[in-house]
């Protein structure tokens, strides 16, 4: 998306308060020739590099062409290179997501929402439970009756990373990137050990939030989408084993 | 049998899910390139520009660095040798006839020297340098302000902008034809505390600061990556080191007013004013989104 269009424009991540090209990185794309001429993508992780032609380091322009980039047109916002029209993309999309989740972080903590929903019981702490959650997971073993109406465990620990965990660091780590924002807060930079460290930081965080939508809609789908998305909308929510 | 229904269901929701996604793209695409649609992303830059200046009302100070900090190789920004010939003929004479013209909305026309320059109070700080396409190097300044060479000049009270004329051509299509160049309002351009150039007890710079300097050099050893066009909003002229030196070029300073500036006009900048004054090194238009808002809310 936008993110990934503003990464493509410098495809390596670092740690500490520089980086640049002299600098070692701990992931990088790339793109070389092989013997035949022939665009070959790369993608190193730590010490490890990876074959990752046609997606990531070389893939094809909308002529068909392969050009070296880090994510492919088809994942970057906008298709073609153009960093200018990420970040407007990306800063406007910024504002609404944190006014969204200021909203429901004050809606949360004063409906009750988070203590009541989000919270994990006793019982629920309880690794045994959890255990038996996380298999019946893997068996798409959905709950029936009651329990059906409630979030589980696993969908509430899920929640909990995500609201309280990477989404506080989404927003504190993309702040740390503007050099405005680490002269008006410097415990920014001391928090993550420097600008680029941030960055790296929120191209994780990106990518555990992107992981988190995947699993998210896999459960949604597999837990019956329609009336899983009728019960967000309308609150109307017909529980597994009671329909006629 | 019902498993398998509801299995094939799921496919057949799975496979419209990608193919929404595999059509909302292009969509973005479209919606990228209508013009009230970019207005609208645009917008974003109100929140962001208030926020900032909201934040940074009181001129907090960038992170200065210890020696040991620095980038063991600094990563150059834009060109170090333009190919610009009557760059490359100052170059060759070790800038002994180059001048640093500042004109526009000014009282006193200047026309420095490096030897001026070189005069004015000055001097150092070890800071970071950030790059609007995400990579980050520290390094050493060294240099007067431009609010020295700014007040020196005077500015007229319709100035709002400074602009910066670069020896970097525009991008390699452009080649000796439309030169770089870069803005800022005058927030940037001027620290509030008159006694600023002497604050050097605390530990911390104005976040800015890098960008006022009109002369600073990079005191480690430069690497040179010609090819690249990063962005920086750090209008900075260098001395000291051979290749920083290189930067410099018959670059000029320019005081606008609104409407001199947005940064995406195709206007070469002589066309948009008869003064400049001129600081070195490159910067991408890409960064100076937030000094469009400026023009256009001095157009309100």
């Amino acid at each position: 998306m936008s993110g990934l269009q503003i990464f493509n424009a410098h495809p390596r991540l670092y740690w500490g308060q520089y980086g640049a090209n002299a600098d070692p990185a701990l992931l990088e794309m790339g793109a070389v020739q092989d013997s035949q001429g022939r665009a070959l993508g790369l993608t190193r992780v730590g010490p490890w590099t990876f074959h990752t032609t046609g997606v990531l380091g070389a893939s094809k322009d909308a002529q068909g062409n392969w050009t070296e980039r880090g994510f492919p047109r088809w994942a970057t916002l906008p298709s073609e290179q153009d960093l200018a029209t990420g970040r407007h993309w990306h800063f406007m999309f910024a504002w609404l997501i944190v006014t969204n989740s200021a909203l429901y972080w004050l809606y949360g903590a004063l409906s009750g929402h988070f203590r009541k929903d989000l919270w994990l019981d006793r019982r629920e702490r309880h690794p045994r439970h959890i255990l038996r959650d996380i298999w019946d997971h893997i068996r798409l073993r959905r709950p029936v009756g009651a329990a059906a109406s409630r979030y589980n465990t696993l969908q509430k620990m899920a929640y909990l990373v995500v609201v309280f965990g990477l989404a506080p660091l989404m927003l504190l780590t993309g702040l740390t990137m503007s050099p405005g924002m680490d002269a008006a807060c410097p415990f920014l930079l001391d928090l993550f050990g420097g600008r680029q460290s941030a960055r790296t930081l929120h191209f994780v965080t990106a990518n555990l939030i992107v992981l988190f939508v995947a699993v998210h809609l896999f459960e949604v789908l597999v837990s019956g989408p329609w009336n899983e998305v009728r019960s967000m909308i309308t609150g109307w929510f017909v529980i597994p084993g009671d329909e006629p | 049998m019902r498993r398998v229904l509801s299995l094939s269901r799921r496919r057949l929701i799975l496979t419209g899910a990608a193919g929404a996604g595999g059509l909302l793209l292009p969509g973005c695409d479209r919606l990228s390139e209508a013009p009230d649609f970019r207005r609208f992303l645009q917008s974003g830059e109100i929140l962001s520009f208030g926020a900032q200046r909201l934040l940074l009302a009181g001129q907090p100070l960038a992170r200065e660095f210890a020696p040991r900090d620095r980038s063991p190789t600094f990563r150059t920004n834009g060109s170090t040798l333009p190919v610009d010939s009557t760059y490359q003929a100052l170059a060759a004479s070790g800038f002994a006839d180059w001048r640093l013209a500042v004109d526009g909305f000014v009282q006193r026309p200047l026309r420095l020297t490096l030897a001026d320059l070189r005069a004015l109070p000055g001097r150092s700080q070890i800071t970071r340098h950030d790059c609007v396409e995400g990579w980050s190097a520290i390094g050493k300044w060294t240099g007067a302000p431009l609010a020295q060479v700014l007040m020196t000049a005077g500015l007229q009270p319709s100035a709002r902008y400074i602009v910066f004329h670069c020896a970097d051509d525009m991008d390699s299509s452009t080649a000796g034809q439309a030169l770089y160049y870069e803005s800022i309002d005058l927030f940037d351009a001027f620290h509030p505390r008159p006694s600023w150039p002497t604050r050097s007890t605390t530990n911390r710079w104005k976040s800015a600061m890098a960008r006022r300097f009109v002369c600073a050099s990079n005191g480690n050893s430069a690497t040179s990556t010609p090819s690249s066009s990063c962005a920086s909003r750090r209008s900075t002229a260098f001395r000291g080191s051979a290749r920083a030196r290189a930067a410099i070029g018959k670059t000029r300073v320019t005081l606008g007013t609104r409407g001199d500036l947005s940064p995406g006009s195709s206007r070469p900048p002589s066309a948009r004013s008869n003064s400049r004054v001129n600081l070195g090194r490159k910067s991408e238009t890409n960064s100076t989104s937030i000094y469009t808002f400026s023009a256009r809310r001095g157009t309100a």
